[in-house]
């Protein structure tokens, strides 16, 4: 009976999982003009598994929504940042929306 | 007489010292226009990376050679980021360019030239040098380019940038050398990019950049 229980809620857990979107914040260096960083949104837009982009240059900041509740390694987001002529210095998963980050960075 | 001209090195090179910078985001295009009483220009440039880009334009610039014509010149061009550092707050880079193309003008056959550009930034301050030289039969220009930029207040992606920027261009080529200050009212979002400026003279001059 016990196992069944944790069996039931390891499923919900994956089935909550994959029905919401994962969202990562990276911390970048070098955020100080809109004209260049846009190449950051358009860099993350043309990648199949990403449905949403926020920066600020303030924060320093690059967001983005994973599709599919998916995961991109750490590796894979450094090199697009770093292709887009950007360097990285911090990556955390977090479990706020992308919508959150923004209403959290217009509310400061 | 107006000649046509086969291997001439791409004078493009002015207009590199009108807008910030001569590469766009990787796998991006940008469309270009240059216009000013001495010089007009139409280019699109294409960066495969961040680190070069490739573009394609035309550029007519009135008395460049020191000859009572006008300069046109179709070209290809290839620029490169040499160094990049980004900072937490601040970026800097060294960029080098050159190109080949055809030109019309009076008395010249050919021309070569060589260009670099060292820019700092932030979000409230910008600063560049910019040094070109094009020498050929008949010609020789090279000007240098020093611009201080201010921001009263930090723009970020949603809200439009705006900057007052200063120059001091130092000229020479066949005819004259002089140092002329310019001011500029430089504005900017994610996709538009336009320096509306003013000479010494009185001269007017606009750059507009798209990304797209």
């Amino acid at each position: 009976m016990k196992s069944l229980r944790l069996m039931l809620i390891f499923t919900l857990a994956l089935a909550s999982a994959a029905t919401h979107a994962k969202t990562i914040r990276l911390e970048v260096n070098g955020l100080v003009c809109a004209f260049c960083a846009n190449g950051i949104t358009e860099a993350f837009n043309r990648r199949g598994d990403v449905s949403d982009v926020f920066v600020s240059l303030e924060h320093r900041l690059v967001a983005i929504t994973v599709k599919d509740g998916k995961d991109i390694a750490d590796a894979e987001l450094t090199k697009t940042l770093t292709d887009a002529g950007y360097t990285v210095v911090g990556i955390a998963r977090v479990d706020t929306t992308l919508d959150a980050i923004r209403a959290e960075v217009a509310n400061e | 007489m107006k000649m046509p001209l086969c291997s001439v090195l791409a004078l493009l090179a002015f207009a590199s010292a009108a807008h910030a910078r001569p590469i766009g985001y990787a796998g991006g295009q940008m469309l270009m226009l240059d216009a000013s009483d001495d010089l007009q220009q139409l280019s699109v440039t294409h960066a495969p990376s961040f680190r070069y880009a490739f573009a394609a334009g035309h550029l007519r610039a009135a008395d460049l050679t020191g000859a009572d014509d006008t300069l046109s010149t179709t070209y290809l061009r290839a620029a490169i980021l040499a160094k990049r550092w980004n900072l937490p707050r601040a970026q800097a880079n060294v960029f080098v360019w050159g190109g080949l193309g055809s030109a019309r003008y009076a008395g010249a056959d050919g021309s070569r030239h060589i260009g670099a550009q060292v820019d700092y930034e932030t979000r409230r301050i910008y600063t560049s040098l910019v040094s070109e030289l094009h020498e050929g039969s008949g010609f020789s220009y090279r000007f240098d380019t020093a611009a201080v930029g201010i921001a009263p207040y930090e723009h970020d992606m949603e809200r439009m940038a705006s900057w007052i920027v200063l120059k001091a261009k130092h000229t020479s080529n066949a005819r004259d050398t002089s140092l002329k200050p310019e001011i500029a009212w430089r504005m900017f979002t994610a996709k538009w990019w336009l320096d509306a400026g003013i000479d010494a003279d009185g001269k007017p001059s606009i750059n507009l950049m798209l990304n797209y």
